[in-house]
Formats: C-alpha cells, structure tokens, sequence
C-alpha cells in the first residue's frame, strides 16, 4: 500500500486553469488562468473540459521551455462518462496517454504512477493531474443545472479546473515526491449523494493512518496534511476521528482541506468545492507555491474521491470511497 | 474505528437540516405564488371572456411560461434553493422540470437531445398522474354505478 | 417605525374594500313587490356574500358571489336558487350563477344606460356561462 521513492522524482512545473465562477476562490491569485466562459468558448460543456486540460498542459509546456514531444507519459482523467474530456486533450497534445479513473482522487493517483514511471527511469517528463467542470458532472450525477431543487447544508459545489504538474527527475530546489500511499476501497454505508463529506472521511482516515504507520511518523512530521474534498463538515468528521483516536489538539489544527477553503465563507457553495479539479487545482497551484516560497517543508497531501455512479445509487447500493496520499518534500 | 461508531460520529457532526423554517419558507413562498396565480386569474376574467369554470388553463399556461422565463434567466434555482418544496410542488416547479432539463439536452441536437431528455425529471409525474386520475375516476365510475354518488 | 405606517395604511386599505350593499338591483318593470321579494330572499341567506340582480322584461339574472366555505356546494346552491325562483316566477326566464365573472359583468352591465343593449350583452353572458372549457 505504501511506496517510498528513493530517487525523489520533483515536481517541476504546474499549471492550472479554472473557470468563471472559480474567480471567486480565495486561491484565485494562483490559478494560471481564469477562463471567462464556463464552457470555454466551446459549443459544450464536456468539450469545454477537454480545453481546460488542453490549456493547462499548454501552460506547463511553456513554463518549463519544453514542447509535446519532449513529454514521455501524460496521466490523468475526469469525472465524465468514459474520461472524453482528457481523452479528447489527449488527443490534442499528441503524447503517449495513461487514463485513470479514481473520482476525484485522480488528481493525486496520476502523480503516483507519474513518479514510479519516473523512478524506473521510464520518464524524464510526465505530465500528470485532474480536472472537473461543474456543468457535465451535474449533469451526469445529480440533476440539471437550473432545476429548482434544494440543496442541503452538506451538498458541495464541484468546481470547474484543471491542475496538472510536471513531474521529473530530481531537481534541488523544487518540492519532489518521497512516498506515496494507494489507498483501499472504504465503504461505511454512506447512502446520501449531497453527503460526500461524510462518505470520504473514513478512506482518509483509513490512508493517513496507513502511511504514517508504514513511515513509522507521526502527524507532527508534517507541516499540514491537506485532504482533498472533504468540504468543510468532511474535515470536521475526519479531525474528530483523530481526536478519538488520541491525537492531540494542537495537532488537529495542521489538518487542511482544499475543498472547505476554496471558496472561503461564501455560503452560497454551502459545505465547500468538490471535484477532480478541486484537489488538483489546489495541489498543482497553491500548494506548490508554499514551498517555494519557503513556507512548508512537509507536506500529505490525500486526495479523497468516491466511487459511485448515478446508477448504482439508484440500484440501491452504498457510497464507496478511495483516498490517495502523496508525501511532499522540500530540498 | 467500527462502521457503528463511525455513522454515530458521522451523525453528530452533520447539522440537521432546520425542517421548521424550511417548512415556513415552503409555505410562505407557495402561497405567493398561488396568490400570483390568483391575480392572474382574476386578470383573465376581467379582462378577457373567461368564466371561472373556463379561467384555469390560460392561468395555467401563464404560470408556466413565467416559470420558463424564471428557469431560462437562472433565477428559479435561486428560488428552488430558498423555498424548496414551496416552489417545486406547484405546476411552476413541474414546469421548470421539463424545461431545465430540456436547456440541459441542447448540446446533443433537438431530437436526441432535447426531444429525449425533457422529461427526464417531470417524466414520473406525468406517468403516476395520468395512471392514479384513471384509478381514481375508476372508482368513481363504481360508486356513481352503485349509486352511492354522483357525477 | 416605517413598518407600523406601512400595517397601518395596509389595514386602512383593506377596510376601503367590500364597502357596498349585499344585494344591488337593476330592474325595469312596474312589480316592485316581486323585486324586494327576492332581494329580502337573496340578503337572508347566510351562503351569499354579494349578489346582483337584473331584472329586465322577462329576463331575470342573479349573479352571487359566495362565501369561500361556501364554494364547495356551488352547483347544488346555483340549483337550488334557480328552482325557487323558478316557482316564484314561472314567466320569467330565470338565470342563476355564482361564477366570478358573470358577477363582474353585471356590475358593469348595471352602468349600461341603453336598454337594448343591456339586453344583448345579457344574452352573451348567459351564453359565457354555459361554456365548458
């Protein structure tokens, strides 16, 4: 369940692009680009996506000097039917392309396989990442965009971005790659859709305990351990399952989610941002940026994603969830 | 920690959703529009040759093309998510159904598209309706043959 | 403070409202005696709210309007009505409605100075009122 690279692949570039409405982020100075257009001047949403992504590698390429040829894997997925959105870039970018599906943990389960591709010397480039636009999940998973229906308190609002990041051989100076946790199917029974929160908690706990026994650490060791779309009463369940477990207080407060904080107090997102390219956007972006600037050393970042379908929530069946962790350094 | 514990936990922690005030806003908001409704009525009736027997359709078909314009300018959501079951229950809520998910099918053409998927939400409604008024007028066929009552 | 002015003028308005005669009567012919007779009827009877009555050569026309309890027994109070006049008046084409509308007509009908055409737009309302959809 848990790899140590020994070769610490870095993470050398990222790029992220968000759409509209995510302008009103409090992560909104490191987003790359912010799109005026939800469907990206495109005639659909789901081809709209796929120039999100296209986008953000384009970003990527230019920021490291590199062109599509010089990457060896690109790696990623969405949450649409069949992945077409990444597909469909894919096919834009003209390289050699691993499709992955884990919810919305993709963005962090992409950068795994990048960095064992890396560490087996199979890749000197990877592009790897998430992404997620908010018309084409809603319309896949719950119901139409302007359809009447209230929301409860713990519903989440999936964003519209895409987070992708170079990953490569290790360079000082740049955050890189030192273990990495695939996490197992958890499933607590969890029925209700608009309670995602609830329903990821137990794989995050579930990974974070995993790794940090595994790496023989403790919660200290890190400067903040950032899950991916838990949203704000997700991040509640999860710090009170770790108080239950004997973790100190002072402890607790280095807990993070990306999805609570995305959209900071605006109660109109009610519990949060959710989404492929919540977590990615957020890792890719903002995250990076605090290391270079010095200010994390240490970072867990787990992803959390869950695996249900529209139809087998209407077969009656319980909500599973996946967690991903990736342990990031700075040297 | 045990799935028992978990969804205790997990329980405690979600907040409940505040079913009075919900209810008040349902209430509050549904009786503005049946009062809408009204004064549209009593507009076609003063205006137009429509007796109170004959008023309801066109009342009916006004209430539903504005909650079109209200769904199509995005604003009925908005509604949607203020009063819930008070701006679902009401012929303007089965309106914007059908016509939210008919803007939705609009990138796969008209007849795949739109044509299929505009019922997707209002489809169960128009069914179980049609299917309970034949039941029910089945029994009243019964009683009026028995002689219990009338038409 | 504003909003006690807003309840109040509210509350003034309101009281403006419903400040007419239960029974108002238009009538054209000489039998006065007929005519305070169905209006003494008509202003007994604890079902109607407001009512109005035409009566113009052989043509008699009440329109009511019901209390809101009331409504549920609209046909069988429109029969009833129309039965007891019917007896009383058998030379008489009578017409009893309680609809809404055939009760704003006549109101309006009721400001009509020329006779003919009263009657005309009398014999449209009567049509109006049997339509079905």
């Amino acid at each position: 369940m848990v790899i140590v690279f020994q070769s610490k692949p870095s993470i050398l570039s990222s790029g992220v692009v968000v759409g509209p409405l995510e302008k009103r982020s409090v992560f909104q100075t490191y987003f790359d680009k912010i799109s005026t257009d939800e469907r990206l001047q495109k005639d659909s949403n789901e081809k709209g996506n796929a120039v999100l992504i296209s986008d953000a590698c384009q970003i990527i390429l230019n920021k490291s000097n590199l062109k599509n040829l010089d990457i060896d894997y690109l790696l990623g997925g969405d949450l649409v039917n069949q992945m077409t959105p990444t597909n469909f870039a894919a096919r834009e970018l003209a390289v050699s392309f691993i499709g992955l599906f884990s919810a919305c943990a993709t963005s962090v389960s992409s950068i795994v396989i990048a960095s064992l591709l890396t560490e087996l010397g199979a890749s000197d480039f990877s592009i790897a990442g998430a992404s997620s636009q908010h018309n084409s999940v809603e319309r896949q998973f719950r119901y139409p965009v302007d359809y009447g229906g209230q929301k409860p308190a713990t519903a989440q609002w999936t964003v519209t971005a895409a987070g992708f990041v170079l990953v490569g051989k290790h360079q000082p100076k740049l955050p890189y790659v030192e273990a990495a946790t695939i996490g197992k199917v958890i499933d607590y029974g969890a029925t209700d859709p608009f309670h995602m929160g609830g329903a990821m908690a137990p794989a995050a706990f579930d990974t974070i305990q995993a790794h940090l026994k595994k790496r023989s650490q403790t919660i200290k060791d890190y400067d903040v351990i950032m899950t991916g779309d838990l949203g704000k009463i997700g991040l509640k369940i999860l710090i009170a399952m770790f108080a239950q477990s004997g973790v100190k207080k002072e402890d607790l407060s280095r807990f993070r989610d990306a999805g609570a904080e995305f959209y900071g107090e605006d109660t109109a997102f009610l519990a949060g941002a959710s989404g492929a390219g919540c977590s990615a956007a957020v890792y890719s972006g903002y995250m990076m940026e605090q290391f270079k600037s010095g200010r994390y050393k240490r970072v867990l970042l787990v992803a959390t994603g869950a695996l249900l379908s529209p139809l087998s929530f209407q077969q009656g069946e319980s909500i599973p969830c996946t967690a991903h962790a990736i342990e990031i350094g700075m040297g | 920690m045990k799935e028992q514990q978990y969804n205790t936990l997990k329980d405690q922690i979600t907040p409940k959703s505040p079913i009075a005030i919900n209810c008040l806003k349902a209430f509050a908001v549904g009786g503005v529009i049946c009062c809408v409704g009204q004064a549209i009525s009593f507009f076609y009736m003063m205006f137009f040759d429509f007796t109170e027997k004959t008023v309801g359709n066109p009342t009916v078909a006004t209430m539903v093309f504005i909650a079109m314009l209200l769904t199509g300018f995005g604003q009925y959501r908005k509604l949607g998510q203020f009063a819930g079951a008070g701006s679902a229950v009401p012929v303007t809520g089965f309106g914007n159904a059908v016509v939210s998910s008919a803007i939705e099918g609009k990138t796969e053409g008209l007849v795949l598209g739109v044509g299929s998927n505009m019922f997707k939400l209002a489809g169960s409604v128009i069914l179980f309706g049609v299917v309970s008024a034949f039941f029910v007028t089945l029994i009243k066929l019964i009683l009026v043959s028995v002689g219990v009552a009338a038409w | 403070m504003w909003k006690a002015i807003l309840t109040l003028s509210l509350l003034l308005i309101l009281a403006g409202c419903n400040d007419r005669e239960k029974v108002v009567t238009y009538a054209l012919t000489d039998n006065e005696q007929n005519q305070q007779e169905i209006e003494k009827l008509l202003k007994e009877d604890d079902a109607i709210e407001q009512a109005n009555l035409l009566v113009i050569e052989d043509e008699l026309f009440v329109a009511m309007q019901l209390k809101p309890f009331e409504k549920w027994n609209r046909k069988k109070i429109e029969e009833d009505w129309k039965k007891k006049l019917e007896d009383k008046f058998s030379d008489s084409k009578v017409n009893v409605s309680a609809d809404f509308k055939m009760f704003w007509e006549s109101t309006k009908l009721m400001e009509e100075k020329d006779q003919k055409k009263m009657l005309k737009e009398l014999h449209a309302l009567k049509k109006l009122a049997k339509e079905e959809t």
